[in-house]
């Protein structure tokens, strides 16, 4: 079922057209991921789809709901976390989220357990009574995802959750992410510049650059489109032999092999993974961890890096 | 409970918790220290005082002063401090959220964005009620102890519109600061802008209509009372000026408005109306134009928050 979709939506300031005729589908329970440079339009296209700000022209659905005519229903059904969210610094964290449970139509103890649950799923349980004043950026960014779960919502627009975070943090939200995702059936829009994050949570990527939608479609699909579909392969071995890395190399497909001690990227033409895994079982090694990179789109995204 | 309710109750929290409401409870010590000290003056003031000996607590001259930039009565103290207290309560009610990322998430809930805007004021409103209530009861009981003489209940009645129309005229300013918070982004530009225009109606109005009614020259009478009656009503832009005025009325029941007094001289009627005092009803509405243009005022501050704030892009930065 399509959650979110826009129809040749358009936004204008003056003169500049900020966002330019964009479409985009979005199907329910992906995490959709939102690629572009500073000022591309990520930012002012979620506010369209939220009902914060109106289109110049084109429309934006969400469920069903017109963003602009049932505004009040699109809120009822999504929440939000802008780029730099903010608490009231002198209520403690538990107050925060009890008045935007209120304000959501929630009260008492359903109120109450649905905070506490939301402090837990974060990991912010322990400092619930603490007035947000004292929290770290992280923590803030833990708490606008609890502030999220609070409500509900079928849909998340968050926007740059990344932003300003220490490499800890940033596993942290993006693994929270994910799982808040699975668990809730949620579908999430999320706004990044950099591709490895959205590769490391999103089923689908939209990129955009100076108000165009550029592309949008699953990660392997966009790979593909890129044009050559190099992929590269990094796993991790109990114990890399010569042996199993002469083997790797004589595979159909693979271009190159480089690595040190136990760890090696493995470039080739296609996916073989299990390919790859299974001469290696062959050869009797083991593999600690695998995963698989596509530099093809990030090259694309470089261009339109370069471009901006 | 609608979103109004959970909106207005977190505001009144907040007054309530907050440095504002420190220095709220500051100045009703200050009213009450200020009449302690001014007792005996008062006390003798009032004992002169014929009928409406209670009321007399409100209006005498408790402290006699050369400049009028310090208040001299209990009436003139309330014509700054609710003005103070108004801007106080309202002058950050919106920039101070959109400065701290609140009003982005604020308005991405399911709210109506004027409910937001009317559970500010109903806040504000409530506390000044609260504030001005608790300074009259104050006030009431030293007069009780003092005086040893209870309030009538035509007393009672002009107090309690006072009240109301104290409360109204806190509200015009709470409203004036509101707008401000609405149409600039940084609290300390609103805080100044706000003050500005306070501080022209307490010090540069005044000097700009007595200079006109100096300037003009009228060689018949009824020339000088139209002249007279054009500068009352340029007096009444003053938001200071129509408080003071409807104030006196009501609190002082041989009073008359400027304007009736104006037709009491102009029609000879003689001088012995000037000391019968006015009935409640004739006092209402002798005021009753100044109330309707205090809540229209009020309203028209309103009117432009809203046009403001209910269209307008909330970004977070
Ligand atoms: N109120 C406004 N008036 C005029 N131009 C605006 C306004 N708001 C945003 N813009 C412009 O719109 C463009 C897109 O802004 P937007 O915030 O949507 O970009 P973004 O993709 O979110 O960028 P970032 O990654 O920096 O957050 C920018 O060039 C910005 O300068
Ligand atoms: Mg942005």
């Amino acid at each position: 079922m399509v959650m979110i979709e826009t129809n040749q939506l358009t936004k204008v300031y003056g003169h500049t057209t900020v966002v330019d005729n964009v479409n985009l589908k979005i199907d329910e329970g992906h995490i959709f991921g939102f690629l572009g440079p500073n000022g591309a339009g990520k930012t002012t296209t979620i506010l369209m789809l939220l009902g914060l700000t109106s289109p110049t022209s084109g429309t934006a659905h969400i469920s069903g709901f017109d963003s602009t005519r049932e505004a009040l229903k699109v809120k009822r059904i999504a929440g939000y976390i802008p780029e730099r969210v903010g608490f009231y610094n002198d209520m403690s964290a538990k107050q925060n989220l009890e008045y935007t449970a209120n304000l959501n139509g929630i009260f008492g103890q359903k109120a109450n357990q649905g905070v506490s649950k939301a402090l837990e799923d974060v990991g912010l349980k322990d400092r619930a009574e603490e007035v947000v004043a004292h929290f770290s950026k992280g923590m803030k960014q833990r708490l606008a995802i609890a502030d999220i779960l609070v409500k509900q919502p079928k849909v998340a627009f968050l926007d740059e959750p990344t932003t300003g975070i220490d490499p800890a943090g940033i596993t942290q939200i993006l693994d929270l992410i994910s799982h808040i995702a699975k668990s809730n059936n949620m579908t999430i829009v999320m706004s990044s510049h950099q591709l490895s994050q959205i590769q490391r949570v999103c089923s689908h990527v939209g990129i955009m650059s100076k108000g165009h939608l550029i592309s949008a479609g699953s990660i392997e699909q966009l790979s593909k489109q890129a044009g050559d579909n190099k992929v590269v392969i990094e796993i991790q071995l109990a114990e890399a032999t010569a042996d199993i890395v002469e083997a790797i190399k004589n595979l159909p497909g693979v271009i190159g092999v480089e690595g040190e001690t136990n760890s090696l990227n493995i470039t080739c033409n296609e996916d073989l993974r299990r390919q790859i895994s299974k001469v290696i079982s062959d050869k009797g090694g083991l593999i600690t961890q695998m995963k698989l990179q596509s530099y093809a789109l990030e090259d694309v995204y470089m261009k339109i890096l370069k471009g901006a | 409970m609608s979103t109004f309710f959970t909106v207005t109750k977190k505001e009144l929290q907040d007054h309530f918790n907050s440095w504002r409401f420190m220095v709220l409870l500051f100045v009703i010590l200050a009213a009450i220290t200020y009449i302690f000290f001014a007792a005996g003056n008062i006390k003798s003031a009032a004992t002169g005082a014929s009928d409406f000996i209670f009321l007399s607590l409100f209006t005498a001259t408790a402290i006699q002063t050369s400049t009028s930039l310090i208040p001299s009565s209990f009436l003139s103290l309330m014509a700054v401090l609710l003005p103070v207290a108004g801007i106080i309560l309202g002058l950050d009610a919106i920039n101070s959220e959109r400065n701290n990322g609140t009003l982005s998430r604020l308005v991405s809930q399911p709210i109506y964005r004027d409910n937001i805007i009317n559970a500010k004021f109903t806040a504000g409103i409530i506390t000044i009620a609260i504030v001005l209530l608790t300074i009259v009861l104050l006030v009431s009981a030293m007069g009780l102890r003092m005086l040893g003489v209870p309030p009538s209940i035509e007393e009672i009645w002009r107090l309690f519109f006072f009240l109301v129309i104290g409360i109204i005229y806190g509200g015009f300013w709470l409203g004036l600061a509101i707008l401000f918070s609405t149409l600039f982004k940084q609290v300390a530009v609103s805080a100044i802008v706000t003050i500005a225009v306070w501080l022209f109606f307490v010090v540069f109005y005044p000097i700009i209509y007595i200079s006109i009614a100096n300037m003009i020259s009228s060689s018949t009478q009824a020339e000088a009372i139209k002249n007279a009656e054009m500068v009352i009503n340029l007096t009444r832009l003053s938001p200071i000026q129509l408080f003071n005025e409807s104030m006196a009325v009501l609190l002082i029941p041989q009073m008359r408005s400027a304007s009736q007094l104006l037709q009491i001289f102009s029609t000879d009627a003689g001088n012995y109306l000037l000391t019968t005092p006015l009935s409640l009803a004739q006092s209402l509405i002798a005021v009753w134009s100044q109330i309707t243009i205090s809540i229209v005022l009020t309203t028209v501050c309103f009117a432009l928050s809203y046009i403001k704030f209910m269209f307008e892009e909330i970004r977070s930065l």
